[in-house]
């Protein structure tokens, strides 16, 4: 004890002593004030030794000086580096705890670039600053995918040509085309049957062969432009997709009046006939389908009409609307579900809000949302085992019951999907249809 | 089938056969007009919520009315709380198979009610003997009750066990009610049946008529259903409880209608009016309603001499009446109101049950 104590007088001595001559140790860093103003006292000129000792002693001082700002900047640099390195530092251990919630972006903004001028198109004709043409939106959706490349002005007179075509075609034969069902009627024909007339601007005699269905990848799941009207236009063969959105293009070229429509997987034309009742065009198969049949075929169920998801005709807002659920269709097969998916079909509810498609885009982001969310507590939070941990996260709950919620509102809505072995059947039909026009 | 085996019953024989006498001999027959005002109240306070919603207590009323208020509550509610706990014993002794969602005790509810409704159920008493409840069945007789209005009423089906498209779906939401089991009446062209709601399936239609679960394209295809009745919700769509009550409204008055077809059509008038008030789009109703008014304007018609009852329009008297007749009938019209003939629709049930049939096979 007594030693130690000893020890600890000794110890504080040295401490003291060292204390003391802290003071008195010059600060290397404060330069040395040297006077330079001449002597107000004496007018003599100063000697040339003694300039030539001053001039010395500066160039001196300014070399010092210098050393001392390299010195300096060293030190802030050194000091700036340990900052930065503590804030990654930080950050990393932040991120290896934090949960992100949100699915960030897959691809540069420079290679979706495109897909955001499309949207601003959509956005601004829902919005009504720009005038609603479905026309301008199917061609914004499928130049998106083509990176800006497809040439606006040679779509837009393909489909004048074929309207133009049709006209020329219903004066020769002097058929009546003043109403809406009749221009209607006549579409129909043209789309079936394919018609040859004079073009009336070029004076050519130009042939329209009738559109059939592609049987190759009809979902579009290889090779995405086969649900396009360019693919449509270029190869005369399209899917449920593309051909009534050519029927709908045609029709408002014609001026006249129709609509698209649903089922589930599916859509189709409306158009009234001359007492008012909705008619059902199957452009695919091309033919005046009932009600019975494509409720039937469709496995639709009572709800789903009451809430008017399918079977019923969509204005043209709604199309458009429905424009921006095909955009998300690209971007999805181009770059993978990412935050940019939920932007885009973000504005369908408050203009069509009974799309259901929108709604269902919105239920796929939220469920892949979900699925990175609970990964990544997984893997970071060791109090997270399963669900019922979830309480502990509310903002991770939250993620969950508004995916939850979403699917919720899909069933009220009378969206069901179709039982495996309808869809199967179908299928099996489709591929006997297949053989056929094979043979 | 296989033998259900439910313990506990005591002699369910007897309890069966003593709840199913429902005439109370001890009472005293009412006059037709003071037993319908007394049924009407009686709905009026649930309507407008001063009594709570009891489709049992509604049902009850409107049958008790016909019968001039002779009929045994306390019986009446004695054999749905039987057919209640038979449904929950069958439910336990039988539970769906290969159901896994959270709702699997009301599907099998819901399973259980069907099948004793619909099926013979074979129990065990505890003396070890073998007792059947047999199923409800379809009256091809007098399918709309044109013969006699009782048959269209639950207690002919508890009683007689046959029924209709009436009391038979009817019968299935009062026992599911007694069970806490979500069911709800829909209607069809002179048609009624049950839509429910299970977390596998969605929605799903049950048939009492025929014992089938119909799907919904078959039900508008092969029931005359047009498109425009479905979106304008006056068919295959579930009916909430004020448009339930209504429905019990309109019986009330058809009841009336039957009991006094020659008195004036004032308390059936009542009836309509307030049914259309709560269900507005509630197309038989308007319907119906239009069938009275137009009978005054025969009566008028008669009274003015006239040969056309069309020139009754020209009558400034009578126009405003007539117009109203106009309306009704062509608003039940574009909601995609429709009647069948009854060959149509007797076809139709037994389609129903030949495709069920068909189905089966393998």
């Amino acid at each position: 004890m007594k030693r130690f104590s000893l020890f600890l007088v000794g110890y504080l001595c040295v401490l003291g002593s060292l204390f003391a001559q802290l003071p008195t140790q010059p600060n290397p860093l404060v330069p040395q004030v040297i006077p330079q103003s001449p002597s107000f006292s004496t007018f003599q000129p100063p000697s040339p030794h003694l300039q030539l000792r001053q001039q010395q002693h500066q160039e001196a001082m300014q070399r010092q000086q210098q050393v001392l700002r390299q010195h300096q900047q060293a030190i802030e640099e050194f000091k700036a580096y340990q900052r930065q390195a503590e804030i990654r530092k930080r950050q990393e251990a932040y991120a290896k705890q934090m949960i992100r919630y949100n699915l960030g972006y897959k691809a540069s903004p420079q290679a979706t670039a495109h897909y955001r001028k499309a949207f601003r198109i959509l956005n601004a004709m829902l919005e009504g600053t720009m005038p609603l043409s479905l026309r301008d939106a199917v061609f914004a959706v499928e130049n998106a995918y083509h990176n800006d490349t497809l040439d606006q002005a040679a779509f837009n007179q393909s489909i004048e040509d074929i309207a133009s075509l049709l006209k020329a075609y219903v004066k020769k034969k002097k058929y009546a085309f003043t109403t809406d069902f009749e221009k209607n009627s006549a579409l129909v024909y043209l789309m079936q049957n394919g018609i040859r007339a004079k073009h009336p601007v070029t004076k050519k005699k130009t042939t329209i062969v009738p559109f059939r269905y592609d049987f190759e990848d009809y979902w579009g799941r290889e090779d995405h432009t086969k649900m396009f009207v360019t693919k449509l236009l270029r190869t005369g063969s399209g899917n449920c997709h593309s051909m009534p959105l050519l029927y709908l293009l045609v029709a408002e070229a014609l001026e006249t009046k129709a609509s698209l429509a649903f089922a589930p997987n599916h859509s189709y034309v409306m158009f009234q006939d001359e007492a008012g009742k909705w008619l059902n065009y199957e452009a695919t198969n091309q033919f005046m389908a009932s009600d019975q049949l494509m409720m039937g075929s469709g496995f639709i169920k009572a709800e789903a009409i009451q809430h008017g998801i399918y079977m019923t005709p969509l204005s043209k807002k709604e199309a458009v609307a429905q424009c921006l659920v095909d955009l998300t269709l690209g971007y999805e097969a181009k770059f993978g579900m990412d935050d940019t998916i939920a932007h885009f079909v973000s504005p369908i509810p408050k203009h069509a809000p009974r799309d259901i498609h929108g709604h269902m885009t919105m239920a796929n982001y939220l469920t892949a949302l979900w699925a990175s969310v609970e990964k990544q507590l997984l893997e970071k939070k060791e109090d997270y085992k399963e669900r019922k941990d979830l309480e502990k996260f509310p903002k991770a709950k939250r993620a969950l019951m508004e995916r939850n919620l979403l699917y919720k509102t899909l069933d009220d809505l009378g969206h069901e999907p179709i039982p495996a072995e309808i869809y199967e059947r179908w299928l099996n039909q489709i591929q006997q249809a297949k053989q056929a026009t094979h043979e | 089938m296989i033998l259900t085996l439910l313990y506990g019953l005591n002699s369910y024989a007897q309890e069966e056969a003593a709840a199913a006498n429902f005439i109370d001999s001890t009472q005293a027959p009412q006059a037709v007009e003071s037993a319908y005002e007394q049924a009407y109240k009686q709905l009026v306070a649930m309507l407008t919520q001063k009594q709570p919603y009891s489709l049992k207590e509604a049902v009850f009323a409107v049958e008790n009315a016909y019968f001039d208020q002779r009929l045994s509550y306390e019986r009446f509610s004695q054999s749905l709380a039987l057919l209640a706990k038979l449904s929950k014993r069958y439910a336990k002794a039988n539970p769906v198979q290969k159901y896994e969602e959270r709702d699997e005790a009301q599907v099998n509810l819901a399973g259980a009610i069907f099948k004793v409704l619909t099926d013979t159920t074979s129990l065990m008493d505890k003396q070890a003997q073998v007792w059947y409840h047999l199923p409800y069945t379809y009256d091809f007789q007098d399918v709309w009750g044109e013969q006699e209005w009782v048959n269209t009423f639950v207690v002919k089906l508890l009683t007689l066990k046959s029924g209709n498209c009436h009391s038979l779906p009817l019968l299935y939401k009062l026992v599911a009610e007694e069970l806490d089991v979500p069911a709800y009446l829909a209607l069809a062209p002179n048609h009624m049946y049950i839509k429910q709601r299970s977390l596998a399936a969605g929605w799903y239609n049950t048939e009492l008529t025929s014992a089938t679960f119909p799907m919904d394209a078959w039900l508008s295809a092969s029931g005359y259903i047009h498109t425009d009745a479905i979106r304008n919700r006056v068919y295959m769509d579930t009916l909430s409880q004020a448009y339930t009550l209504a429905l019990c409204l309109v019986d009330l008055a058809q009841g009336y209608a039957q009991k006094k077809p020659a008195d004036h059509q004032a308390f059936v008038l009542k009836c309509l009016d307030l049914a259309l008030a709560y269900y507005p789009h509630f197309a038989k109703a308007m319907v119906l309603k239009a069938d009275v008014l137009s009978k005054e304007l025969l009566a008028l018609q008669a009274e003015y001499g006239v040969d056309n009852i069309q020139a009754l329009k020209e009558k400034p008297t009578v126009k405003p009446l007539y117009t109203s007749v106009e309306q009704l009938y062509i608003r039940a019209y574009k909601l995609g109101y429709r009647n069948v003939t009854k060959e149509m629709y007797v076809r139709w049930l037994q389609e129903m049950q030949n495709a069920q049939l068909n189905n089966q096979k393998p």
